[in-house]
């Protein structure tokens, strides 16, 4: 189901979009190849601290589907339009806490970014569901704030309160809920267990404007190329998701392999 | 006093709650409540908010919360020691007060600041007062807010003004809450007679513009000053106050006449 007009500003307005239930009929599955992602690259977690897989949902045929999945397209399209970009994921087992930050610093160029989380167990406030802040994605004085107070000091010392006392919404879940948020909204989660199971996609609009795609290359083309390392992702990393892919699919993939292979060239030209 | 990260808190917030700072005192703040509203032939009869405008300025005892040290201390450390008492409110609350800010008078930067009390228990669901931290600072999450003002909120959003994300400042008597006046707050589920008052303080103007919003502010409560005087009641928050109190007021006083001498 397409979202809601509603709905999207919401999202735009909040930073935030919390979707019970829309995965519910897949979270087995999901589970499944959660499990043989981290088996498959050797991952043992022990609980001691945060293992995580990145990319993530391209190391296998059937989470590479998620990208083909109507519910998944539908609110991604709403979001961020039809033509949206995949732009990669992780997976993770989280333990413990993890402090206010946002995963999208400031994006020059105004292109937006999303992180669709799936949730594969029950989680609460005080378990370490995702806390998130409202408005916190928007510049302006809030915003600054924010980095100054809960981002740049940890545990929030300058105003005297823990991180797990900032003023928030706690986004308490179901296996197979979502919740996407825009990569500038602030987050965090407190009070989790050594294993809590995740995975996410992140996307980003179409860019179209020389601003906007100066953001997306920042977000995709590897810091720096080596002749030992001339691409981000390890050879073969890409395969399974670029093999099995429909044109559907494609229309999200297409933007970001053009500029990754128009980088690359012009760096082969240089060596 | 504050402590600099309640100050901190205050200032990048927009709020701040400070349990029991009225506690010893909340027996006569209460007693004094009722006998304004008996004084002034306000009957509340649950129906809607009833009010009174000035409120603590109609007893000589609740004048006193302008000496009192607690509150000078707060309001101090927020707004500087030499701040401005600039009126205040009583209320019998009933019903749902939807999303707003205090603060359409600003125009200059000048920080205004409310300071609640509250006389009955209020959880999230019986009426406490419900705020959107950083609605106050200017920038695009304010502007996204302006919404709620327009009482287009839920139409837009799909969601109930009650749904809106925000902190639920839960009290007991004795309790204050202290917001800038530009920080956008509810309350929903109270009941038909939840008793409160208010202090309106600012900090003291300075520049051009600040006093553009001092002065912005005067001609709101301006009507309400007139009409006491018409009845010649007395100006008890003057009449008794001591060299401390009128350094809380003198700034004021000075623009109301330069005001109606302009005028």
């Amino acid at each position: 189901m397409a979202l809601t007009p509603q709905q999207c500003e919401f999202f735009h307005s909040f930073g935030y979009l919390v979707l019970p239930g829309l995965l519910a009929d897949d979270v087995d599955w999901m589970i499944e190849e959660h499990r043989k992602v981290f088996e498959k690259n050797g991952i043992v977690h022990d609980g001691t601290k945060r293992t995580y897989v990145v990319p993530f949902i391209d190391q296998t045929e059937k989470l590479c589907t998620l990208l083909d999945h109507p519910k998944v397209l539908e609110v991604l399209g709403s979001l961020l339009g039809d033509d949206f970009n995949y732009v990669g994921s992780d997976g993770s087992y989280y333990s413990g806490n993890t402090s206010w930050h946002d995963d999208g610093g400031q994006r020059p160029g105004g292109l937006v970014f999303a992180k669709f989380h799936i949730y594969l167990d029950t989680l609460t406030r005080d378990t370490g569901c995702i806390r998130v802040i409202p408005g916190s994605h928007l510049p302006g004085g809030w915003r600054d704030q924010l980095r100054e107070n809960i981002w740049l000091q940890p545990f929030c010392e300058s105003i005297g309160v823990a991180g797990t006392d900032i003023p928030c919404v706690a986004i308490e879940n179901e296996p197979g809920d979502v919740a996407v948020l825009n990569h500038t909204t602030y987050h965090a989660s407190f009070g989790g267990g050594t294993a809590r199971r995740h995975f996410d996609l992140n996307l980003s609009s179409r860019a179209k404007t020389e601003e906007e795609i100066a953001d997306l290359e920042k977000f995709i083309l590897p810091g720096e190329r080596t002749k030992e390392k001339p691409s981000k992702y390890a050879p073969g990393e890409q395969d399974i998701m670029l093999g099995t892919a429909t044109p559907e699919r494609m229309r999200h993939l297409e933007q970001v392999i053009e500029r990754e292979n128009l980088d690359r060239a012009a760096w082969e030209a240089t060596q | 006093m504050l402590s600099p990260q309640q100050r901190n808190f205050f200032e990048s917030l927009g709020y701040l709650i400070l349990p029991g700072l009225l506690a010893d005192d909340i027996d006569w703040i209460t007693d004094e409540h009722e006998k304004v509203f008996e004084k002034k032939g306000v009957v509340h009869d649950g129906s809607k908010r009833s009010f009174l405008v000035p409120f603590i300025d109609e007893s000589e005892r609740l004048c006193s919360l302008l000496d009192h040290p607690n509150i000078v201390g707060v309001l101090g450390s927020l707004l500087g020691d030499d701040f401005n008492y600039v009126g205040g409110g009583g209320n019998y609350y009933s019903g749902d007060t939807n999303w707003h800010d205090d603060g359409g008078h600003r125009v200059g930067g000048l920080v205004f600041v409310k300071f609640h009390i509250y006389l009955d228990p209020l959880t999230r669901e019986t009426g406490c007062i419900r705020i959107i931290p950083g609605s106050h600072l200017d920038g695009e999450w304010r502007g996204q807010l302006q919404k709620i003002r327009l009482q287009a909120f839920s139409e837009e959003l799909g969601i109930q003004g009650v749904d809106v994300p925000c902190v639920a400042a839960e009290t007991e008597p004795g309790d204050v809450v202290v917001l800038n006046h530009t920080t956008y707050h509810a309350s929903f589920g109270g009941g038909p007679a939840r008793r409160h008052l208010d202090l309106n303080a600012s900090s003291r103007a300075r520049t051009d513009a600040e006093f553009k919003d001092l002065d912005k502010f005067i001609k709101i409560i301006e009507g309400f000053k007139r009409e006491k005087e018409a009845k010649g009641e007395e100006d008890m928050i003057l009449s008794t106050a001591s060299p401390e109190r009128m350094r809380h007021l003198e700034q004021v006083i000075g623009r109301e006449l330069y005001l109606r001498n302009a005028v």
